[in-house]
């Protein structure tokens, strides 16, 4: 038995390590190791690949000019980074869509781009069933803020649902998504 | 369960705004009052970073993958302001449909190196006659299928680069390897289980595997001597 996420975790520390130090070879590894997901994460949100080479951009530079903000005790940085990477993107599609309905734009802007299969069909599938075993209500919530982009205050609008209903269902979806990936081959219940 | 808030405001945790800044759900205030609270709250900071990990996870599950252009790396390392030995880039590949120039590439390298046209390095160092007839072979495979390629995903920093040509039906499996310092062996992982299939055979500066009758792996990994995975990649093939 290969031990892959050990090999994953210890990767993730030297490259936060030589990161957090401003070592050069802190950001060539962590680009190189993350940049495709960052990337993807933003395009995936904003829809361009122009918008989300800025937004990966923008978000690399500030945490290399401020790593202080990130707190090892927090989690891994690659995930930290994801979340930089996410918000930073829904800020500037929701900053957007205030001003061109970005949501109705169908087209991208830039040339091909090729995209290659998700980057795990065993994971894909756990998460599938996990989610496929939430309450619906719980379910339905967390998919509009994850899949459908939207805030909280957006869901509970969209649903017709109170404010802190909604708040509380997507918490507690995650939470439960959270469990189930710490047990394999378990479900959401 | 400790947290008390459902919203901004001091002294108070978090609550259910751990989860709703990791998907991004949070109003730009509520996202500001989250990180300065995580920064001199430990519990919360620790929910938080659980929170983020199944976003992540979620991200990784979800989203297609599309390698950044090459400028996007460059554009980085020059504002960051630092001198790189080799310019930004991600290790993995991107993934393309082979098209018919490609495969026209690769049937002409392919022909190249099985006759030595070109003065082919690795037709040299292969004097071998019954190897340089067992790589023709391989390579007339090749030219003669319709293939894709990935490349490999590394793993860690020492990882080599890679990548994995194969039959779109999974007949075969051509990997090949460049700058193998490590004494690597091919894993094929499905749902079934793992297989060895065994060690990369190296030629020079490249190291290559051929291998056929593998059922449709969903991943080859690469291995080293102490059986870590320095680096894997995923696979996809043609609907039956």
């Amino acid at each position: 038995m290969y031990d892959r996420s050990g090999t994953a975790e210890h990767e993730d520390a030297r490259i936060a390590a030589d990161f957090l130090a401003g070592k050069s070879r802190g950001l060539e590894g962590l680009y190189a190791a993350y940049g495709t997901l960052l990337f993807s994460v933003a395009r995936k949100i904003l829809e361009n690949g122009e918008d989300a080479q800025d937004c990966v951009h923008d978000a690399l530079l500030r945490l290399w000019q401020n790593s202080e903000s990130y707190r090892p005790e927090r989690g891994s940085l690659r995930n930290y980074l994801l979340v930089c990477v996410r918000n930073e993107a829904l800020t500037r599609r929701r900053n957007a869509a205030r001003r061109f309905r970005i949501e109705e734009r169908a087209t991208f802007a830039e040339g091909p781009a090729y995209e290659f299969e998700v980057s795990d069909h065993v994971e894909r599938d756990r998460l599938r069933r996990a989610l496929g075993s939430l309450p619906a209500d719980q379910r339905a919530a967390l998919e509009l803020a994850y899949f459908g982009h939207l805030t909280h205050v957006q869901v509970a609008e969209r649903l017709g649902e109170p404010l802190g209903t909604i708040k509380s269902r997507i918490a507690l979806a995650l939470r439960k998504l959270n469990a189930a990936l710490a047990a394999p081959g378990a479900g959401a219940s | 369960m400790s947290a008390t808030s459902d919203g901004p405001g001091a002294g108070r945790h978090l609550g259910d705004l751990a989860e709703l800044h990791a998907l991004g759900a949070l109003e730009p205030d509520e996202r500001a009052f989250v990180e300065a609270h995580v920064a001199s709250c430990a519990r919360c900071g620790e929910a938080l970073g659980a929170a983020e990990a199944t976003v992540a996870a979620l991200d990784e599950a979800f989203v297609p993958l599309v390698a950044p252009p090459e400028r996007l790396g460059e554009r980085i390392a020059a504002s960051a302001g630092v001198a790189l030995v080799r310019p930004l880039a991600p290790q993995r590949a991107v993934r393309r449909s082979v098209s018919p120039s490609v495969r026209a590439l690769a049937t002409a390298a392919a022909l190249a190196f099985a006759v030595g046209i070109g003065g082919s390095a690795l037709v040299e160092r292969n004097a071998d006659v019954r190897e340089a007839g067992r790589q023709s072979a391989i390579l007339a495979t090749i030219a003669n299928s319709h293939f894709n390629h990935v490349g490999f995903m590394a793993r860690t920093a020492a990882a080599p680069v890679g990548k994995v040509l194969y039959a779109r039906d999974g007949s075969w499996f051509y990997v090949i390897v460049d700058g193998v310092t490590c004494d690597c062996r091919v894993i094929a992982r499905s749902a079934g289980g793992e297989r060895d299939l065994g060690k990369l055979q190296v030629r020079g500066s490249t190291a290559t595997l051929f291998v056929r009758d593998v059922p449709q792996p969903a991943s080859l990994e690469l291995v080293d001597a102490t059986g870590k995975v320095v680096s894997a990649a995923n696979l996809r093939y043609a609907a039956p």
